[in-house]
């Protein structure tokens, strides 16, 4: 798949991921990775860009096994942001299927 | 895709070490704190990947190349990713700890130590500019003080000295009254003993007890109204005062939601000038309290009478006898 298309998805595909459950950062990653083949490192500075841009909380929990991992929590503007990217995504792929439907029938 | 990581994977093979301190050192604008929270991240991620069965090498491949993943982490703080003139930059600071770099050919570290030196003069005069400025809007912040405060400074002398012109002049009527009663009473004396069955004194000092009693009234009266308006005043400047408590409550609920992302900054500065405003009234008003003269002049400054006291008393003892004197003269 083209980069540039992951690349603009992405964040609204790790937002909807964090919404339903805290998530660490492996996690996500492997859930992200079920969706889209992404590049695993650019996971890391998406979440760290939403986190200073105050979409996420963290907070570190122990775990059974290693170090404690650092928990990312969605807070009240993360779920709006998230709402946003949302309509602006169904709007985009909505007129880009519209557009292409009109090309289709032109040629076909 | 993967044909591209292929290719990658030749060009970066390496262990767990060296790609931390080689993210380490390419992150090294960064404060020391969020380098850390970034490498451990990379670091339990690799980790688990191990634990998952892969080795370090293709954990590590699955990154990507090295200058896309700095550029994506420096993108995330808004740093730009090519700031000192592309990530050889970056590198240079200890290049020689990194094994990548002992294939730079000598071009390259020429250009880095330039672009260093061309930096450090940047950072430099940048340094410098910001310094001058703060110094000259510290100068220009004082002298607006002192322009500002002029006209208030004047104001406060031409008080003052009327004030002082008052207490002379009230000084010198107290005299002037004082003599004009002892002169009466020289006068009643040298009356009485002329008219002793007369009942002017009688009438003086039933006039005189009505004007008491009047003085009496007036001063009650004064007082229940000076109560009045202190009530009021008071009152008043709680009132704001309380409100300007709760509008503070107000804006730190505001402000500690706004940190949490709410789109309130409209709300928050509306609180903070309610504040301000409610506390600044809350203070005029106490200053609006009404204060009977005497004490405030007492209060503020018992210094000034002395001198004036000190010179004039003799004068006034001088008059006194003189008048007396003439007065005698006369009825004598």
């Amino acid at each position: 798949m083209n980069a540039q298309f992951k690349k603009g998805v992405l964040e609204l595909i790790v937002l909807e991921s964090v919404r339903h459950k805290d998530m660490y950062g492996y996690e996500l990653v492997e859930e992200v990775s079920k969706i889209v083949d992404v590049n695993e490192g650019t996971i890391y500075p998406l979440l760290k860009r939403l986190t200073n841009e105050h979409y996420f909380e963290t907070y570190l929990r122990e775990s059974t096994e290693g170090p404690p991992r650092k928990y990312y929590h969605l807070t009240a503007a993360g779920v709006l942001h998230r709402d946003e990217l949302e309509k602006e995504w169904k709007e985009l792929s909505e007129k880009v299927g519209y557009f292409l439907e009109i090309c289709e029938g032109d040629s076909g | 895709m993967s044909a591209v990581k292929q290719k990658r994977k030749g060009e970066t093979y390496m262990d767990k070490k060296t790609f931390l301190l080689k993210l380490r050192q390419e992150l090294s604008v960064l404060q020391e704190e969020e380098l850390q929270d970034i490498i451990s991240e990379y670091e339990q991620h690799i980790d688990m990947k191990v634990e998952n069965g892969l080795t370090e090498e293709e954990a590590i491949a699955d990154f990507g190349s090295m200058t896309e993943l700095t550029a994506e982490i420096l993108e995330a703080y808004h740093v730009r990713a090519d700031y000192t003139g592309g990530s050889s930059g970056r590198r240079g600071k200890d290049f020689s700890k990194v094994p990548d770099d002992i294939t730079d050919d000598k071009k390259s570290v020429e250009l880095d130590v330039r672009w260093k030196e061309a930096i450090k003069k940047l950072w430099n005069a940048a340094s410098d500019g910001i310094s001058a400025a703060g110094a000259a809007v510290k100068h220009g912040v004082l002298w607006g003080k002192r322009q500002i405060s002029r006209p208030f400074l004047w104001i406060l002398r031409i008080w003052r000295n009327r004030k002082r012109a008052g207490e002379r002049e009230n000084q010198e009527n107290l005299f002037r009254q004082n003599r004009k009663k002892k002169g009466n009473m020289r006068r009643h004396f040298m009356e009485r003993k002329e008219y002793d069955e007369n009942q002017q004194g009688i009438l003086a000092a039933i006039g005189c007890g009505i004007s008491r009693i009047c003085r009496g009234c007036l001063n009650i009266a004064l007082w229940c109204i000076r109560m009045a308006w202190n009530i009021c005043c008071i009152g008043a400047s709680l009132m704001a005062g309380f409100f300007g408590l709760f509008c503070l409550y107000g804006l730190g609920v505001s402000l500690v939601l706004l940190l949490q992302g709410y789109p309130l900054s409209g709300v928050s500065m509306g609180c903070l000038g309610l504040v301000l405003c409610m506390f600044s009234l809350a203070g005029f008003g106490f200053t609006l309290r009404w204060v009977p003269k005497g004490q405030r002049a007492v209060k503020k400054d018992p210094e000034p009478e002395k001198p004036i006291s000190w010179t004039e008393q003799e004068e006034r003892k001088e008059i006194v006898v003189s008048d007396g004197d003439t007065e005698g003269e006369q009825h004598a």
